[in-house]
């Protein structure tokens, strides 16, 4: 009975999640803002699903024309305190030229003329998207005399002065990003959580947190070189997978359920990537493959409770995460230096409110524990977050796989 | 925590794995330094390098197997059924033997439908089309013969100087004195050299019909590296000896004091 | 002489296997952590792929990078020695510096023009890109040239290409029935009057004569005078220009009826049309079968272009 509970339990955290959450997309948009002479360039880059959600409330029908007038009705540019319009660009398209920038993106170009020069006051605005959806960011950069800087519009940020001598974004605003990624990613939060079920003491609960912390500073390393870049929606399929596999783990160690987990997970994971090989998805189909052979050497070896093997995971879960900004800025075709100094500040916020998710449940649990001792509620805890994890975890693999 | 003595059998396989990943990668790493010098070269730079000539050569080599020889022939020596030049000779119908010329001719081709072809002209279809009769030019022949130092008929070769010279206005593109011109892809007529055989029969045949033969141009089929490799095999098969090779590169459009002996 | 049985000898080996597989600490610890490795890397395999090249070096081999477009080194020898007119190791770095920014002005003048999807919006573009497929489509094609007897076959099969129109100038009479002034006369009167006219007009009566004395006018349609064939055909329509093109010069036709009555015609000046030999039209035929050569080699592209694209048409449209 309490099988079919549980089963019962892992089959609902699949169906809550609704309809399958894109893979690889972000809720952002990209502006460059050529700053030359008395007139200002705007290249404005716009997701499609970003620009899809747009439709019917702002925009009422997803056209390539409605959506360039929305754009255009929500950025601005002002010098000296007067506005710059924007004008005609000729080529019989009006003031917002269209740009064909990919099938997953619309891009827009609109020239603003400011009549003073654009020497003092400068001042741009971009309002798009943020009254429709408040966590919305706007990757800027800005483009002056040949130099350039890394700004953000934020719901909170939609206005930004230029001076002569530009600065980018502080540090502080991309460790705000990091931990308001993290703090919006169910994915992230639902694996740190339940890794908490495999620590045992303050020393493990360390351990835990220098691995995630070490898997965040490899990514680092990883993304400065430049050698490899991720595929994105495979990055967060494979995230759906090290949640499932959380899950497998807690059903080893916790439930003494070796053949289950040791056998299961990996044998699922196998026919996965032969069902994905055959939709000749070979990517997908040889990260499956890798997972699967990594998740059962993994069991296999946490099987063997002597070592801390479970705190590989949350080193990988850290290096992959490491990779959320370098995907999410890859538009913007940024060098090296100021996207590492932007990754830092976001791995730091992602970090820091890794530390708060994983200490303030250690916190409560100890001092539960010692008011209500004679309750030992773990062997149930444990077993819905096996069950949770198992079906979320599994939701957003396949289904980022797919999507 | 258990004790862990390793298994040397596994270290050594181990280690021989690395070793053998490690060489593969640093002979990747090697060829991949070649190509870029290579390619870093001005074309006909690179015929000065033996070391990079003997590169290009050995790249070359399966390169020409795979894509030319069907038309070129194995041995380099063209293919008259065809009427593929043969590549082994110093008669060059466009430019002058450089590596830049037959890089050109690689990248783009010839008659390819590509604008950067060479595409001037061809050879009018003379008898197809009705320009000349067959007396005329059985005429033509024979006078193309004498130039080219073949035995010849002196009356019809006497004919077909007229012809040569008037009705069929060969020398519009084969030059006043019939010794071609590179630009237009017009052959040198007194070398006796011929891409579509070189009896009379084979002659009638080319001015009868004509030639508008296609090199198909390998840009974007074929990487840089391997178009210019396949540009010096072809140099060094048609320039065996040095002196050959001085008398090109002193042509060569490319190189100082080129191509002004020429004109 | 060793004589042990087979039950025996197995024994050993069972023991080798029973060794082999029974438990080893250190294979225990070392089997796991490289499954851990090689999964690992097998699934970075998947998940990560090479970065793309560095975007701020110029690969060998090109002069320039426009957002990361090459512009061939080659191509910048060419275009110098075209405009300059001299060996390139004469040109200068002025001059090399000046041919390379006009083909970097150019590249990025093609970029804005996709950028702008100027294909899509633009005749003139749209029509250079679709002849320079169709020529690459037909140029390893048109190598092949054809025989005598294949010229001969194509001029047989489309000879009305080499026919040179002749000219006619034609008198159109009409005798108007119905609705004009001969309103009362019947068909068969007017046919009666039409054949006398005729009769009139071969024995050498004035068309003035005829017109007054049997009713005749002008029907205006050959106004112009000598006409070509193809203008009588449009003006005469297609009733009378077939009765027009059986007459010779001085000829008169039979009544013809047509929609507004019966007409004759008079054949006043007629040059006919000249059906070229195979001798004399050899270029313009060969030129037309290599024409349409190419013309079948595009058209084979197209369908094979067709057969690879998902073409909806909307509601109400069919093609």
């Amino acid at each position: 009975m309490r099988g079919v509970l549980l089963a019962a339990l892992c089959l609902f955290a699949c169906a809550a999640q609704g309809a399958p959450l894109p893979a690889g997309t972000a809720n952002v948009s990209y502006t460059v803002w050529t700053v030359s002479g008395s007139s200002v360039l705007l290249k404005f880059l716009l997701p499609t699903s970003v620009a899809q959600s747009l439709t019917g409330a702002e925009v009422p029908v997803l056209t390539t024309r409605k959506l360039g007038d929305y754009i255009l009705q929500h950025v601005e540019v002002e010098a000296a305190g007067r506005p710059c319009p924007a004008v005609d660009q000729g080529y019989d398209l009006g003031k917002v030229d269209p740009l064909a920038v990919g099938a997953d993106m619309y891009g827009f170009e609109i020239l603003f003329r400011c009549a003073g020069g654009t020497a003092s006051g400068l001042v741009l605005h971009n309002h798009a998207v943020f009254a429709l959806s408040p966590g919305h960011i706007d990757f800027a950069r800005i483009e002056r005399d040949g130099r350039a800087v890394e700004q953000l519009f934020t719901a909170g940020g939609q206005r930004l002065a230029v001076g002569v001598q530009m600065s980018p974004a502080p540090f502080g605003s991309y460790v705000r990003l990091g931990i308001m990624h993290l703090a919006f990613a169910l994915d992230r939060l639902c694996f740190l959580l339940g890794s908490l079920l495999l620590v045992r003491g303050r020393r493990q609960a360390g351990y835990a947190f220098v691995a995630l912390v070490a898997g965040y500073a490899a990514s680092l390393l990883v993304a400065a070189s430049g050698w490899v870049v991720p595929r994105p929606a495979l990055l967060e399929a494979f995230m759906g997978f090290m949640v499932a596999l959380l899950a497998a783990l807690i059903t080893l160690r916790e439930l003494q359920r070796p053949r289950v987990a040791s056998f299961g997970c990996p044998v699922l994971l196998a026919g996965l990537a032969l069902v994905t090989a055959l939709t000749h998805a070979h990517w997908a189909a040889l990260a499956l493959f890798g997972g699967a052979v990594f998740a059962g050497s993994l069991l296999l070896e946490a099987s063997d409770g002597g070592r801390p093997s479970w705190l590989l995971p949350l080193g990988v879960v850290g290096f992959l995460d490491g990779f959320a900004l370098p995907a999410a800025l890859a538009p913007l075709n940024l060098p090296t230096r100021p996207q590492l100094w932007m990754t830092v500040g976001f791995d730091v916020g992602a970090v820091l409110l890794a530390a708060l998710v994983m200490s303030v449940p250690l916190g409560v649990y100890a001092v539960m524990r010692t008011r209500v001792s004679r309750l030992n509620p773990r062997a149930l805890v444990n077993e819905l977050a096996a069950a949770c994890l198992g079906g979320l975890g599994t939701f957003w693999l396949v289904s980022r796989l797919y999507a | 925590m258990a004790s862990l003595r390793l298994n040397w059998k596994l270290i050594a396989g181990a280690l021989v794995l690395l070793g053998a990943a490690a060489f593969a990668a640093d002979r990747a790493r090697d060829h991949q330094a070649w190509e870029r010098r290579l390619l870093i070269a001005l074309p006909d730079q690179v015929v000065a390098d033996p070391q990079l000539v003997r590169f290009a050569i050995a790249e070359a080599r399966p390169l020409y197997a795979r894509h030319c020889a069907a038309c070129h022939g194995a041995d380099m020596r063209g293919n008259p059924a065809l009427g593929a030049p043969s590549l082994s000779d110093s008669a060059w119908l466009y430019g002058s033997g450089t590596v830049y010329d037959i890089e050109r001719t690689l990248l783009y081709g010839v008659r390819s439908g590509r604008s950067r072809s060479h595409n001037i002209t061809d050879m009018p279809a003379f008898g197809l089309t009705g320009r000349l009769s067959d007396g005329d030019i059985r005429s033509v022949v024979q006078y193309v013969l004498q130039l080219s130092g073949d035995n010849y008929d002196p009356t019809a070769a006497n004919e077909g100087r007229r012809v040569f010279y008037g009705a069929a206005n060969c020398s519009d593109c084969h030059g006043m004195d019939a010794r071609g011109d590179s630009g237009y892809g017009a052959p040198d007529l007194t070398r006796n050299v011929w891409n579509s055989g070189s009896s009379a029969q084979d002659l009638f045949r080319a001015i009868y019909f004509g030639e508008h033969r296609v090199m198909p141009g390998w840009r974007g089929v074929l990487p840089l590296e391997q178009i210019r490799a396949l540009a010096v095999y072809v140099y060094w098969a048609s320039h065996p000896t040095p002196a050959q090779a001085a008398n090109t590169y002193a042509q060569s459009m490319i190189t100082p004091g080129g191509a002004a002996q020429k004109q | 002489m060793n004589m042990a049985t087979p039950e025996i000898d197995a024994e050993p080996a069972r023991g080798r296997l029973a060794a082999l597989l029974a438990y080893r600490p250190q294979r225990s610890a070392l089997l796991p952590s490289i499954g851990i490795a090689a999964g690992l890397l097998i699934a970075a395999a998947g998940v990560f792929h090479r970065a793309p090249p560095d975007r701020g070096t110029v690969p060998a081999g090109y002069a320039a990078l426009v957002n990361q477009k090459g512009i061939l080194t080659s191509d910048l020898i060419a275009q110098s020695v075209a405009e300059l007119g001299k060996p390139f190791a004469d040109v200068t770095s002025a001059e090399r510096a000046r041919v390379l920014h006009e083909m970097i002005d150019e590249e990025l003048l093609v970029q804005r023009a996709l950028v702008l999807d100027l294909p899509e919006t633009t005749t003139e573009v749209r029509e250079a890109m679709t002849g320079g497929v169709n020529a690459q489509v037909a140029a390893p094609l048109l190598a092949e040239q054809p025989t005598d007897e294949q010229l001969r076959a194509y001029y047989d099969a489309h000879r009305a290409k080499y026919t040179a129109d002749g000219s006619m100038n034609v008198r159109d009479l009409v005798l108007h029935i119905g609705g004009y002034e001969n309103a009362d006369q019947s068909m068969a009167q007017a046919r009666i009057d039409a054949t006398e006219a005729v009769y009139q007009l071969r024995s050498g009566a004035a068309a003035d004569y005829v017109m007054e004395h049997f009713g005749f006018s002008d029907s205006g349609r050959m106004k112009f005078g000598n006409e070509p064939d193809f203008a009588a055909k449009l003006h005469l329509g297609p009733t009378l220009y077939p009765a027009a093109t059986r007459l010779t010069e001085g000829q008169v036709s039979d009544p013809v009826a047509d929609t507004d009555g019966l007409h004759v015609l008079i054949m006043q000046q007629r040059r006919m049309p000249t059906i070229a030999d195979f001798a004399a039209a050899r270029s313009a035929v060969y030129a037309d079968y290599r024409e349409d050569v190419a013309k079948a080699a595009q058209r084979e592209n197209v369908k094979i272009l067709r057969g690879q694209a998902q073409i909806i048409l909307a509601p109400g449209e069919s093609e």
